[in-house]
């Protein structure tokens, strides 16, 4: 017999439940069942208690509850039942708190009941003993059996339940208790009567805590069958949340262990499940999901809700893989679990396939061939389902008709098709044999589609062909590109050999043993440190050693006394002094050119010592003796290196891009070798080619001295000057170069005096305007003597001058500028572009003497100046019309009808003549006009007689005068009279 | 099936009934024999087919690119898996393949020596099966799209020709020539069939979306029109008035008895025809 335990509210009284003494029983006419609630005296007791103050709240600490509670365990083996109430308390506080933040909105009564719990939770805190703690345990055990059973406190049980729930959760001894207690059925009843749907969900996780693994309760649980439903509507009606749903699944799982009532229940459970599947909420949809999965094997007798089920997991997996984009193995196994059920199962699979295959998005297409294929592996009916359609499903996924694309997007779309054509290979592998349509569909994609399985790319025919006629069309440039190149080769092989060895030979003769071997180098190594320091002492800086080093030197000087080391340089030397004062008089560059003149003779004697040592070290100065070969060399190294490399180069390139012929392109490997190795030999020696620029320069700078200097400098200036390359450098076991490459010419203003010249010759002269070009040519070159002088130029010069510079820049531009403001701004034109300068062509006109289309003269291209159009492209015509001033005076001419001309021309009025000044009548304000105007006035009168005294003419005249006169009078007066007879 | 048989017997059903019902069965179940292969001769698409009545062992086939292949159907290997040799073929390497693709091939009914084909090319070649070359040419100035012998005329070996002209044309093989015109489609003909079961009577489809009956002997024009409406005015707009199909008509074919005539259309529709009163049944 069970007793009711009323609350202040009606609750309704079940038959075969006892109620306590002094409740309030009624009979609810509505509802025909009894109703019970707590008795006048018993609600004073509760207002009273509510009543109370509430300020006890706060006090409790639950961590120090759960301190204690733990100490409570360790010290004391009390039995399970009442540890797990005691957890159950301690998890009572978040529900608790959480409460209080919806204290406005609970019922009083539960605040009533919290309070007694805070009550015995204080007591327990304060308490030490353990026995009293016991019996606030027991005590607060009762309150919370008192708060299950009880369900006067709705809201309250939802902490309670949760309470419950998880002191349930896989406590055997406690879930013998709750159900021998009857907590089951009371929390089914509250289940089935509260509205408030958190409390559902707490209670239903009690339940599902209470039923999960304990079978005793399940039969428990069953007994109750019409609560059970009861309950399963009303969650459904709520529309449950993801909370709800494992409770579910475990619940499921449980009445296919119990088979107790089982039909009833899962017809039940298949028509509400599928509601569950409705719902708009992903998760929810999950979870009924993996209930319905769990499900599904005992359901095969309902085949019908089943279908159903199936056909909405199959859409709602499709959409999952969507989501996810890619095939989620537990969903897939989830579906294959369900059509093992049964054929009509995949009846249903096959049809949802096809519907998402249909689905104008690739993403849907290749989710579904995705699960279509996993399908086609396991089942036969599938097979054959989907074999029967083949064609379709083709079109579908490999693009068979070009009038149905694949959709976009067209990564995916790709991806599809070169899955679906592997996908297609591996089945007519396995299954091609056995089903006819399969292996129809296989050939007719390879066949009539041309698809290449082995081709990853998947490509059509016609996409092959497009690539291998690119292919094709590439290769066929690169032949033609490497056709050309061999012919150029086979055409400039000939000329390279022979560049070569005129190389070869030259540097043979101006260095006989030359050979460009490793030994040498190292000859050069072990004779470099040796002739070093001698030739430091020597002060010999055409050696390379001295030029190198005392550069090193300079350099360092010239960075202490950054303004000064021209200066320093004079006092080094008076010479060097004096050929600097010579030079302040000139100009910028003549100076700079001065002081590489004052460094040759500088060097003179020097290199009669020097040839000895040099010859020793590989480095050729050219001299009167091996000029021509010297020249020679020059040539033909520009020659290689300018124009042979970077043609074998690119034939080179060319070649192995062609893929040509090995033989083709070892010569031409060979040939770039031979080039690259005569370019390093020619490195190696280290010609010495600057006094020829210097020479040159000369000849170019100063005029008068020109023949002198030319003819002395040519002997003994062929100094060589060895010019190391930077990566050779440490060979020579010479530090890397501070500056640039200008820094050994710095020290040769200081080393070298200005002297005499003293041999003069007779090729300089000759040779003058061949090294003026050459000397144009050097100046490009980075690495020629010439290049490094001007840049030497610039240094020097700079910190010499500054005084004429600066003048020099203050003066000009202040002219310049003032010139600027008044001059025109003309357009950028031809003639600026030829400012200064002969233009060759323009004003040139070929005349031909015969006009003849095809037959032409020998000599056709007559070229005949044309003045007019030289001059034109020199001079340019601006044109300048000046500022338009309006007209600000009148004509004021007196008119017939009283008033003044009103026209406002510039100089004369159509009417009136010439405007002069006139006064406010309109009468010329100059005598002389005035008297003009009035003879002009009496003329008129006297030409032109008015109307009435010409008809008085005519008409006296009549008799007298002779009918032609009259006529002509008349004519006079014809459009008079014309105008009078309008008039009338 | 039992069922049906035994309410045959005891005379209680139609022999229509079970005839329907059992044939309705069979072509449900219908399906691609998995034994029999054909050789794949053909390397593009294949337009038409025909086997041969007398024997139905030869099978004629023609492809897009003018082939023409003869294939023996029979299985004289004694095993059940079995693939269908071609005997010969008029490739593309033979001097008289027709040029453009093959539209018709049709077996000479009384005889597997002869055949005949139309094709793009604007001819129609009647060939003999022994040697293989064409023992008549018939030109055309437009494109054949359709040729049919009577399989059972007596008194005339006449080939009806669809072309894209709209007059049919009827040409004679005993004379090897074109004797006759049957005027009266506005647009290309189709498709035309002979009655197999009057000799004189010919169906014809055209892209006008009519179909035509003739009865070749009269010469003033052809029988009736087939309507897909029966004649009811006020469903059909006056242009749509005595059309088959709402679209092109491209598809004939007598029922074996003769008594219905089946057209589709690219109306995606099949109407079968009630031939004697020229009414539609769907």
């Amino acid at each position: 017999m069970e007793v009711v335990h009323p609350t202040d509210q009606w609750q309704t009284l079940k038959p075969n439940q006892a109620v306590p003494a002094g409740s309030h029983v009624r009979l609810n006419l509505q509802t025909g069942q009894r109703e019970v609630r707590m008795g006048e005296e018993q609600l004073k007791y509760w207002a009273q208690q509510h009543s109370e103050d509430e300020d006890t709240h706060n006090i409790i600490n639950p961590e120090d509850l759960k301190k204690a509670m733990k100490k409570i365990k360790e010290d004391l083996n009390i039995n399970k039942d009442l540890n797990q109430q005691e957890e159950s308390v301690s998890s009572q506080f978040r529900p608790l708190e959480e409460l209080k933040k919806d204290m406005a909105k609970l019922d009083l009564l539960v605040e009533t009941d919290v309070q007694i719990l805070r009550r015995l939770l204080n007591q327990y805190n304060s308490t030490r003993s353990t026995e009293e703690r016991l019996n606030i345990l027991h005590e607060l055990e009762y309150m919370v059996h008192q708060v299950d059973n009880a369900q006067n406190l709705c809201s309250m049980g939802e902490s309670s339940a949760f309470v419950l729930g998880s002191a349930l959760s896989s406590n055997p001894t406690v879930q013998v208790k709750a159900v021998e207690g009857g907590a089951l059925q009371t929390l089914l009843t509250l289940l089935a009567t509260t509205e408030h749907f958190p409390v559902q969900k707490k209670v239903l996780f009690a339940v599902a805590s209470l039923l999960r693994n304990f079978p005793f309760a399940q039969e428990h649980f069953l007994s109750n069958g019409g609560l059970h439903v009861i309950e399963k509507e009303q969650i459904f009606k709520t529309s449950l949340n993801s909370v709800v749903d494992p409770s579910h699944e475990e619940r499921v799982r449980q009445y296919s262990r119990v088979s107790l009532d089982k039909k009833l229940v899962e017809t039940n459970w298949c028509s509400l499940v599928p509601k569950l599947l409705d719902s708009s909420d992903h998760d929810t949809r999950e979870k009924a999901l993996q209930a319905l999965i769990v499900m599904a094997p005992i359901r095969t007798n309902d085949l019908q809700i089943h279908c159903k089920i199936t056909k909405r997991v199959i859409f709602l997996e499709l959409r999952l893989f969507l989501k996810t984009g890619e095939l989620n193995q537990d969903k897939l196994k989830d579906v294959k679990k369900l059509c093992k059920v049964s054929n009509d199962c995949i009846d249903h699979v096959y049809h949802s396939i096809m519907s998402q295959l249909n689905q104008d998005h690739s993403e849907i297409r290749f989710s579904a061939f995705q699960l279509a294929s996993e399908l086609f592996n396991r089942s036969h009916h599938f097979r054959t389902l989907l074999v029967d359609n083949f064609q379709e499903f083709l079109e579908l996924t490999v693009e068979t008709d070009l009038e149905q694309p694949l959709p976009p997007p067209k990564e995916v779309a790709k991806k599809l098709k070169s899955l679906a054509i592997k996908t297609v290979q591996s089945w007519q592998a396995s299954y091609g044999s056995a089903y006819k349509k399969l292996a129809l569909g296989y050939h007719f994609l390879k066949q009539v589609k041309k698809v290449d399985f082995q081709d990853a790319e998947a490509r059509t025919v016609a996409e092959r062909r497009r690539e291998e006629e690119r292919r094709s069309r590439l290769e066929r440039i690169y032949k033609e590109k490497a056709d050309a190149a061999t012919k150029d080769m086979e055409d400039s092989y000939e000329e390279i050999q022979a560049n070569l060895t005129e190389m070869e030979s030259c540097m043979k003769l101006l260095f006989p043993d030359f050979d460009l071997t490793s030994d040498k180098k190292d000859v050069f190594r072990s004779s470099a440190p040796n002739c070093q320091p001698a030739n430091v002492k020597e002060e010999q800086p055409c050696c390379s050693k001295d030029l190198i080093n005392e550069p090193k030197e300079e350099v360092l000087v010239e960075k202490q006394t950054s303004n000064e080391d021209c200066k320093g340089n004079k006092e080094k030397d008076p010479q060097n002094s004096d050929s600097t004062r010579q030079k302040e008089d000139e100009d910028e560059d003549e100076a700079d050119d001065e002081s590489c003149e004052d460094d040759q003779p500088s060097n003179e004697d020097l290199f009669i010592r020097n040839l000895g040592l040099l010859s020793t070290r590989l480095h050729v100065k050219e001299n009167e003796d091996n000029e021509a070969v010297v020249s020679t060399v020059k040539d033909l190294h520009k020659l290689i290196s300018t124009k042979h490399l970077p043609a074998v180069q690119g034939w080179v390139q060319v070649l192995t891009k062609a893929g040509a012929e090995q033989r083709v392109l070892r010569r031409a490997l060979d040939l770039k070798k031979s080039l690259e190795a005569a370019i390093q030999k020619h490195k190696e020696l280290h010609i010495d080619y600057k006094t020829r620029v210097r020479k040159v320069m000369k000849a170019t700078s100063d005029g008068d001295e020109d023949d002198d200097d030319d003819f002395d400098e040519v002997p003994e200036k062929e100094g060589y000057e060895p010019h190391i390359p930077e990566h050779l450098r440490a060979e020579y076991g010479l530090d890397p170069l501070p500056s640039t490459s200008s820094a050994p010419v710095t020290t040769l203003p200081a080393n070298r005096p200005a002297g005499p010249p003293p041999v003069p010759t007779s090729s300089s002269n000759s040779s003058s305007l061949r090294k003026l070009k050459r000397l144009i040519e050097e100046e490009q070159d980075p690495t020629s003597a010439a290049a490094t002088i001007r840049l030497l130029k610039d240094k020097i010069t700079l910190p010499d001058e500054p005084s004429s510079s600066s003048e020099s820049s203050m003066s000009d531009p202040t002219p310049a500028k003032k010139t600027g403001k008044d001059a025109p701004v003309v357009p950028f034109g031809l003639d600026i572009y030829y400012w200064g300068q002969d233009q060759p062509t323009a004003g040139k006109i070929i005349k031909s003497a015969s006009q003849h289309q095809f037959w032409v003269p020998v000599e056709m291209e007559e070229e005949v100046e044309n003045k007019e159009l030289a001059a034109e492209s020199r001079s340019r015509y601006i044109s300048f019309p000046g500022r338009f001033t309006p007209v600000s005076h009148f004509c004021k001419a007196p008119l017939g009808n009283g008033k003044l001309c009103q026209r406002q021309d510039r100089v004369k009025c159509p009417f009136h003549g010439r405007i002069i000044p006139r006064d406010q009548d309109g009468k010329p304000c100059k005598p002389e006009d005035r008297q003009r105007e009035e003879q002009e006035e009496l003329r008129r009168r006297q030409e032109q007689p008015d109307l009435g005294t010409q008809l008085e003419q005519l008409r006296g005249v009549d008799g007298e005068k002779s009918p032609a006169a009259t006529l002509i009078t008349l004519k006079r007066l014809w459009p008079f009279l014309i105008s009078l007879l309008v008039l009338v | 099936m039992l069922g049906f048989l035994s309410s045959r017997q005891a005379g209680l059903d139609d022999p229509l009934r079970l005839r329907r019902a059992e044939s309705t069965r069979r072509v449900l179940s219908l399906q691609l024999n998995p034994d029999r292969d054909v050789d794949r001769i053909h390397g593009n698409g294949i337009n038409t087919i025909d086997i041969d009545v007398i024997e139905g062992r030869y099978m004629l086939s023609g492809g897009a690119d003018g082939v023409i292949v003869v294939y023996d159907l029979e299985n004289f290997t004694g095993k059940p898996h079995y693939t269908c040799k071609s005997i010969c073929s008029v490739g593309r390497s033979n001097r008289h393949v027709h040029k453009f693709s093959v539209e018709t091939v049709q077996w000479y009914p009384y005889d597997t020596g002869m055949f005949v084909s139309s094709s793009f090319d604007k001819t129609m070649k009647i060939w003999d099966t022994e040697t293989l070359k064409p023992a008549e040419i018939f030109e055309f100035e437009t494109n054949v799209y359709s040729h049919h012998l009577s399989p059972i005329a007596r008194k005339h070996s006449l080939i009806a020709v669809g072309s894209k002209n709209p007059k049919i044309q009827l040409c004679d093989l005993k004379s090897g020539s074109k004797i006759q015109v049957l005027q009266g489609h506005r647009a290309e003909v189709l498709s035309v069939r002979w009655s197999p079961r009057y000799e004189y009577i010919l169906a014809s489809a055209s892209a006008d979306s009519k179909v035509k009956v003739w009865d070749v002997r009269r010469a003033t024009g052809s029988l009736f029109t087939l309507d897909q409406h029966n004649g009811d005015k006020s469903k059909a707009s006056s242009e749509a008035a005595n059309t088959a199909h709402n679209g092109r008509v491209n598809g004939l074919c007598f029922t074996g008895d003769g008594l219905y005539l089946l057209t589709t259309g690219t109306d995606d529709r099949m109407r079968l025809w009630n031939r004697p009163r020229g009414r539609t049944h769907w």
